[in-house]
């Protein structure tokens, strides 16, 4: 017994750990808040999908996941609990391929899900994968949507799909570059704090057992030309029909008093291209575009070029840095670093319920145009992005393009539609088509 | 194909209302098909709470009742009777009912069981009321915590309310406490001097009678407020 312990311990202090292919991984720097901040009833999830032209195998579905998985290390771990802080550690085997359900998103039982952080449900031809935001953030998973799609074409269709962009080699090792944390290695020298100052939230009847999902389809082609007509880009004309939406709903429940607040919408920017970093693990930050209604009413015109503006200074790579540095100085904190995790734990959870999404009243994550090889695009018919409930933002909005199409989901925990209802009523008073499904009507 | 009269946005063949606007789909030419293909399956995946909550209080309840047992055994094997271990006993019983036992359900009802706490106070003030021998219980403490439990619920019930406007509100909120330190204050006075007398009672009730005066004009004009601007502009 003494020499076990002996030779464990020799082990530990000899045996120098593959950063390529590691045991265990400290949580990046954004991910920390996530392990603390779930509660019995929620943790912060996201959902991506794929549609096949065809039901999907899951047989060959179950062999391209192992071999994804071994691409993805940071896919193949477990969370688990250190004294001072969470951390992952390297799981064997695959989460078992579960069939979809009505209500995504719903609150991941580890336990369940072989203590993977991530789990695949499949639905006739559709592939979801929804993540735990401990292991990455929406470039991240799309990276993971995407080869594991690829691996399933190969494997199903035998045909060779290029691996380029952020389709990987599953037969290459992992580099060290991808499982870095691009939050420590990119902040800046200076940190500024986070602009100050609260933003509205809606008013509304919470449900947070069943999240509803509105999807609104538009044609990309059609849309970006309704953009690029007014000199901004797709995600600041959607951000701006979103900020409209919300401007409505904060009249419509407008009681007694007004609120002081600002409507404002959070977008993630993905700071990868910005920093040039490679990692597949979380890192964005976010920029936020609001309006002051208390200063007027503002036309269609005038608020794209607000959002626009404002989305140019939020993301500006000095500005970021020093954001991101200002989050890495809380993390290096010493006196942080040396409370335990079972009290940090609770001041985290506060910290972030306090200050999260406190600052936003919606938020619009969009992921972009999807490209894909040809020998792959011929099999793929959608893609499709999903936030999971926040904690005080009842209402979120995520968008992906892909073959002419431009597919934006709401995800909603509360009874009221006002929000979509609002948004795409406004998008179709702009001209544009939309195509609606969801998983309640 | 089928578009939504209200929001003019085109519906996927699967949705038999809108979802935004919730009004149906009567298309005559394309009617809806309920076999076509739907976004998402029907298997609702329930979202297990594992109330920590409920843990604690069951856990508290087994601790508190150690305590409980242990009073009464050590009173009873001292002398053979029950005396002066029934006011420790009857104040963790107290503890208990008032704020362990709500915790111990998953979804709890507020206001039954502020209904709750005050029949245990109302309970525990009557053990000790027997055990010390007084005579205050029936026309002092009863009538007080009948009071307090009547008016806290009655608050609550209004912040609460959905369909009472914000003056509404805050009239019936300032009248509740007006009525209740006039009470208060004449339940004392019988008790204590045998007769009636208001003195610090009616600056509180006077106070709040003025408040709710002032909300109700203030909510009124707000009402008609084109002719309040009118008449008051400057």
């Amino acid at each position: 017994m003494l020499l076990n312990i002996i030779f464990v311990c020799v082990t530990m202090l000899t045996v120098k750990q593959s950063s390529e292919n590691p045991t265990w991984l400290k949580l990046d720097n954004a991910a920390k808040i996530y392990p603390p901040a779930q509660t019995e009833g929620w943790n912060a999830l996201f959902r991506l999908s794929v549609t096949f032209d065809e039901p999907v195998d899951r047989g060959v579905l179950s062999a391209a996941l192992a071999r994804v998985l071994k691409r993805f290390p940071n896919f193949a771990m477990r969370l688990r609990r250190g004294l001072f802080w969470y951390y992952l550690d390297r799981l064997s085997g695959q989460p078992e391929i579960q069939d979809d359900v009505k209500n995504p998103c719903a609150r991941m039982n580890f336990k369940e899900n072989g203590g993977f952080a991530f789990r695949v449900r499949v639905f006739g031809c559709r592939v979801a994968v929804e993540i735990f935001h401990v292991i990455t953030d929406g470039a991240g998973g799309l990276s993971f949507i995407k080869t594991l799609a690829a691996e399933y074409v190969s494997i199903k269709y035998g045909v060779t799909v290029p691996r380029e962009g952020d389709i990987l080699d599953c037969d290459e090792a992992p580099s060290k570059d991808e499982l870095e944390d691009g939050f420590l290695k990119h902040a800046g020298p200076r940190a500024v704090p986070p602009p100050p100052g609260l933003a509205y939230h809606l008013r509304s009847t919470p449900d947070r057992d069943f999240l509803r999902v509105t999807t609104g389809i538009v044609d990309s082609a059609e849309i970006s030309e309704k953009a690029k007509a007014l000199g901004v880009t797709v995600t600041e004309y959607l951000a701006t029909v979103l900020l409209f939406a919300a401007a409505d709903w904060k009249r419509a429940r407008r009681g007694f008093f007004q609120s002081r607040r600002p409507v404002i919408v959070s977008i993630p920017v993905n700071l990868r291209k910005l920093f040039g970093c490679r990692t597949l693990r979380n890192f964005a930050n976010y920029a936020t575009v609001g309006l002051d209604t208390r200063l007027g009413e503002y036309s269609f015109e005038e608020a794209v070029k607000v959002v626009h503006h404002q989305l140019r200074l939020g993301t500006d790579k000095h500005v970021l840095a020093a954001r991101i540095a200002s989050n890495v100085g809380i993390e290096k904190n010493i006196l942080l670093r040396m409370v335990p995790r079972v009290i940090k734990k609770p001041i985290m959870s506060l910290a972030y319920r306090m200050e999260g999404d406190m600052k936003n009243t919606t938020s619009l994550s969009n992921l972009g145009q999807v490209t894909l090889p040809p020998e792959m695009g011929a099999h793929i018919a959608r893609f499709d992005f999903l936030l999971g409930s926040l904690v005080r933002n009842p209402v979120n909005a995520a968008a992906v393009g892909y073959g002419g199409k431009v597919v934006i989901n709401f995800s909603r925990v509360i009874e009221e539609s006002f929000l979509e209802r609002a948004f795409f009523r406004r998008l179709v008073k702009l001209g544009v088509h939309v195509l609606i499904e969801s998983n309640y009507s | 194909m089928s578009y939504c009269v209200n929001c003019g946005v085109e519906l996927a063949a699967s949705e038999k209302r809108c979802p935004l606007c919730g009004v149906e789909v009567i298309n005559p030419s394309s009617p809806f098909d309920p076999t076509a293909a739907r976004p998402y399956p029907d298997r609702h995946e329930a979202i297990r709470h594992r109330a920590i909550r409920v843990v604690a209080a069951r856990v508290l309840s087994l601790l508190m009742a150690i305590p409980f047992i242990l009073v009464l055994l050590l009173d009873l094997i001292e002398d053979g009777s029950m005396s002066w271990s029934l006011i420790p006993a009857a104040s963790i019983a107290f503890a208990f009912l008032a704020f362990v036992f709500p915790c111990l359900f998953k979804k709890p009802i507020l206001w039954m069981f502020m209904i709750f706490s005050t029949l245990a106070a109302a309970a525990y003030l009557f053990v000790l009321h027997i055990i010390l021998k007084g005579g205050w219980y029936y026309l002092f403490a009863l009538p007080l915590t009948a009071m307090t439990g009547a008016a806290t619920i009655g608050i609550y019930l209004m912040i609460r309310s959905k369909k009472a406007s914000l003056p509404l509100k805050l009239i019936i909120i300032l009248l509740i406490i007006m009525v209740f330190v006039l009470l208060v204050q004449l339940v004392t006075e019988l008790n204590f001097r045998g007769e009636i007398r208001f003195d610090w009672s009616l600056y509180v009730a006077v106070s709040c009678g003025m408040l709710s005066l002032v909300v109700l004009i203030v909510g009124r004009l707000y009402r008609k407020s084109e002719r309040f601007r009118k008449k008051l502009f400057f």
